[in-house]
């Protein structure tokens, strides 16, 4: 045993101690967290059934408010009376959990926020303003543990902005344009949903400087997407205000603007097709900017935008202009003048038909969309192409939307009739091309004599020579479509 | 000899406590990390958000990619699931790896599908395809039937039909929350800067009661197995994962649920087979593929998008299980240990490798030793147990607070174990784990140690057990 050995055996009885100590502490904190989270459940428990009270003593007079069946000045009266935190928790439950719901009540809804002195309670939340003294705040009963707790004040700040963008208090909108600027990425989030529930008019251009800044300048207080939702939100009357960025010197601003403004129609419109731009002088302003400046625009992003708007310009030049881009040099361009052309009511088929044989396979399938969004004329187009073109790639994509749409059943029906000229030769086709998936299991499901006409037919053709897979498919028993996938048949690509 | 043997084991103790404080320091360093931020999200996070993202042009449509091998009794259900998510636009993909069983049958018939040809034109090498499969009743549905390759190449396969700039990657055991896409979504569409992945909690499913699709109440399992990986799960994913999401470090953001950027996985490669855990090692790739372009990539952990999965209920399958993810966490790691403590990688490379290296990578070798030592210091210097001991049971005693931590996290947040016998049954499991569960565990990771220092790359494939009612329900769908 060396010299040192006694303090050593020490040392290790106060560590061991300190150990034993340590271990028997966090067997108590064990034990004081499990009795808190329970006690947590019991109180919990007493204010939900409190809650649940407080909702159906106040629950009907707010709806009954909201609905205007009661008398406002009356049930406002009734209201005051009970202590400020019942009832900011009731409009919390009640009201506002609905208010995106139900947009109608939502007039009602501010006004009774403004005078129950919500409103100005969430303003002060937001802009971190405190009414009374810190002594007063600290006691003051109903005061979340969050606020004061100065690094987690931001969810208060976040929660008032949401409050005021739910009840629609426009007047807080410099306050929610402010919180743009917060130093917390969700308190900025939320202002910025906030400011597109609210589409105060003044808001639009700020938004619109802050969209720019964060293109030219880097600015990254709030992303991209989160502004361009917001704005997406506001009413097509405020697309006048795009003009000045639509014709901005620098391209990306420019692009931003088209982008925006294709996105606005696009959350606007209905579902009744073809949907139009309503006409307005400001608005009509805004469409001679896209049919006589943007589609020329060097920046080929922008012209592929404007696309997007042109198809719903109810002007007669819109056709022609959109006809301008599917002729564009760049393949994007082409793809949505492609995709806009769908949306048009009359389409020249002729030239959309062109783009079957468009380099690119995107506008390829998009030009084969757009002629099937013509109905019964896009579709006889399309089997007219397969059977008359010699691309194989264009007749491989009408083939691909042709079973996309279901068609391979209706056209196997059709087979053999003299009638049915484009529907015969597109089935032959589809065996030349070796694309025979969708055309088993069609045969396999109908009727034996059809099945048998089909490939007498097709047996008449010697360069067929998937015929062999195709008749050994439907010949045999089970579900043709999982059995050809035993095989193991390599899909084809092109 | 006895004095060379008890200074051996004096110097062990000396470094078994270093490592305890390192891992308990590094676990309570997450803990408070997280504490605050998973109690803010759930408070901060309402459903006017999610409804903006619902209705706005603005969001970015996402495909599901779901890849299955031999999931006849429940791939009908997952479909469904999957199917009905709330979110604008979605599209499903599922991708059948060459299943010998009859996934692909319960599929055709449950779905309507029809084989079509499609036009597939790959951007990442695959095993070849057997047949495309459309729904005229779902038309957002796609079924691909390929020669099997594995789960990797199977979600390549996916991404080489997928049309959308996100996609989400979604084991076919799994059911997704309704809401789940959007809540993953929420936070790339908010963040000024890219994020390339965005991870959700994961939620052992056994015990829930699932009706068409859709969780209707969630309950604890009776296995107690089960109940013991409910607890992980919670500190899994309420710590482990916000923790590290908070300080950068984020290493794996599971595959069962995840959404990703299309073109940055393509870019990077897509997924690969050369570790048995291709969604950790995908994510490391994104980080050195973001560092090597210069490029800004984040990625994001929120606790409230869920996917429900099935947890193994018999010891063997999880031994499978966890063999598989400490294999995979040494192959991810080994592959990429020029990454440590590179600067270039922030704290990923200084702290969150390193850490997962030494902690959970080596503690399970560590900790085994550990164990093996006592009896040893019992023999040799009775008197050392005096340290020994208290600091064994100190540790098992820490880690008891913070699975119990875990379980008042989820308690005092998202709260889905609604009953108070259900959190009385939590936190006695939580006392318990490391009283057999842990040590259970520790025999597996060290085999998955052996396995990896033994160059092994096999996949061992974890047999679920769906809820009866599933299986009914996948009997109506046979052909």
């Amino acid at each position: 045993m060396s010299y040192g050995a006694p303090s050593m055996v020490v040392l290790s009885h106060s560590v061991a101690d300190f150990i034993w100590g340590s271990a028997t502490v966090l067997s108590v904190l064990v034990a004081v967290l499990a009795a808190f989270l329970f006690s947590r459940r019991i109180i919990q428990a007493i204010a939900l059934r409190h809650s649940l009270k407080l909702g159906a003593q106040f629950g009907p007079c707010i709806e009954a408010l909201l609905d205007g069946s009661a008398n406002y000045e009356t049930g406002l009266l009734q209201l005051r009376k009970h202590p400020g935190n019942a009832r900011r928790a009731v409009v919390d439950q009640v009201a506002l959990a609905e208010a995106h719901a139900d947009p109608d009540r939502v007039a009602t809804l501010r006004k009774l926020c403004t005078d129950l002195g919500l409103v100005a309670e969430w303003r002060r939340q937001l802009s971190r303003e405190r009414s009374g003294g810190l002594i007063f705040h600290l006691t003051k009963r109903g005061l979340a543990l969050i606020e004061r707790i100065p690094s987690l004040s931001f969810v208060a700040r976040a929660e008032a902005a949401e409050r005021l963008g739910l009840v629609g208090d426009r007047p807080s909108w410099p306050l929610l344009a402010r919180a743009l600027n917060d130093p917390n990425l969700a308190v900025r989030s939320v202002a910025a949903r906030a400011l597109g529930r609210i589409h105060a008019p003044a808001s639009f251009p700020m938004l619109m400087r802050k969209l720019e800044d964060a293109v030219l300048g880097g600015d990254r207080n709030v992303s991209l997407r989160s502004l361009k939702m917001t704005l997406a939100s506001f009413p097509l009357t405020y697309l006048a205000d795009l003009s000045t960025m639509l014709q901005h010197p620098h391209r990306r601003v420019r692009f931003l603007a088209a982008d925006l403004a294709a996105t606005m129609m696009q959350r606007s419109r209905d579902q009744v097709r073809p949907w139009y731009l309503p006409h307005d002088p400001l608005l009509d302003a805004i469409a001679d900017i896209f049919l006589t400046g943007l589609i020329t625009d060097q920046n080929p992003d922008v012209r592929a935008r404007s696309a997007d708007v042109i198809a719903h310009l109810d002007d007669d030049r819109a056709v022609s202009a959109l006809l301008v881009l599917l002729e564009d040099g760049e393949w994007f361009v082409r793809l949505h003048a492609t995709r806009a052309l769908a949306e048009c009511e009359f389409v020249p088929l002729e030239q959309l038909g062109g783009r079957l044989t468009d380099p690119n396979w995107r506008v390829r399938e998009a030009a084969a969309q757009a002629l099937s969004a013509q109905g019964q004329h896009g579709v006889r187009f399309l089997l007219s192409h397969f059977r008359t073109t010699n691309d194989r790639y264009s007749r491989e994509q009408v083939a691909e939307h042709i079973e996309r749409l279901g068609l391979i059943p209706s056209l196997v029906a059709a087979f053999g009739d003299p009638s049915a000229h484009a529907e015969t030769r597109f089935i032959e086709g589809l065996v030349r091309l070796g694309r025979t998936a969708s055309l088993r299991a069609a045969l396999g499901n109908a009727p034996e004599y059809k099945r048998t006409e089909v490939l007498a037919e097709l047996r008449k053709h010697s360069d067929l020579t998937s015929l062999g897979p195709l008749r050994s498919a439907t010949a045999s028993t089970g579900s043709p479509a999982v059995q050809t996938s035993r095989e193991g048949r390599p899909h084809s690509v092109s | 000899m006895h004095t060379f043997a008890t200074d051996t084991l004096v110097l062990f103790n000396a470094l078994l406590a270093v490592y305890f404080v390192a891992g308990n320091g590094g676990y309570t360093m997450l803990m408070l990390s997280s504490l605050a931020s998973v109690w803010i999200h759930k408070r901060r996070h309402t459903h006017e958000a999610l409804q903006q993202l619902r209705e706005s042009p603005v969001t970015p449509p996402v495909t599901i990619i779901m890849p299955a091998w031999n999931e006849q009794e429940i791939i009908v259900e997952a479909v469904r699931s999957a199917l009905h998510t709330d979110y604008p636009g979605i599209q499903v993909a599922v991708v059948d790896d060459g299943s010998s069983d009859e996934t692909l049958e319960r599929l055709v018939a449950a779905f309507e599908l029809t084989p079509a040809n499609l036009i597939v034109r790959p951007v990442l090498n695959t095993r070849p395809l057997r047949e495309l499969y459309i729904s005229s009743a779902f038309p957002n549905l796609l079924v691909i039937s390929k020669e099997n390759g594995g789960k990797p190449d199977a979600l390549n396969a996916g991404l080489n039909t997928c049309r959308t700039p996100y996609f989400c990657t979604l084991d076919a055991d799994c059911i997704l929350e309704r809401d789940a896409i959007l809540r993953l979504m929420r936070p790339i569409v908010s963040s000024p800067i890219h994020i390339a992945a965005s991870g959700g909690m994961v939620r052992p499913l056994n015990g829930c009661t699932v009706v068409s699709g859709k969780v209707t109440k969630v309950n604890l399992p009776r296995n107690g197995l089960e109940r013991f990986q409910v607890i992980e799960y919670l500190r899994t994913f309420l710590f482990g994962r916000t923790g590290w999401s908070r300080l950068a470090g984020t290493l794996i953001i599971s595959g069962a649920f995840a959404l990703f950027h299309r073109e940055t996985v393509v870019e990077a490669g897509g997924f690969n087979r050369e570790t048995v855990t291709e969604d950790m090692e995908l994510v490391v790739r994104l980080r050195r593929w973001a560092v090597e372009h210069r490029r800004v990539l984040r990625t994001a952990f929120s606790s409230d998008p869920v996917c429900w999965v099935l947890c193994p209920n018999t010891l063997r399958m999880l031994g499978r299980q966890r063999r598989r993810w400490q294999l995979g966490l040494c192959q991810t790691l080994w592959k990429n240990r020029a990454l440590f403590f590179d600067p270039d990688f922030g704290t990923f490379g200084w702290l969150s490798l390193p850490f997962h290296a030494l902690i959970e990578g080596l503690g399970a070798v560590v900790e085994s030793v550990g164990y093996m030592v006592i009896p040893l210091v019992a023999w040799l210097s009775p008197a050392r147990l005096d340290f020994l001991l208290p600091l064994v049971l100190f540790s098992l005693a820490y880690s008891a607070l913070i699975s119990a931590a875990a379980v008042a996290l989820e308690e005092l947040t998202h709260r889905r174990y609604q009953g108070a016998r259900q959190l009385a049954t939590l936190l006695f499991y939580a006392l318990i784990e490391n009283f057999g569960y842990r040590q259970l565990l520790l025999l597996y990771r060290f085999a998955g140690m052996v396995r990896f220092l033994r160059g092994f790359h096999t996949w061992e494939k974890v047999v679920h057990v769906p809820p009866a009612e599933w299986v009914s329900a996948g009997a109506r769908a046979r052909p």
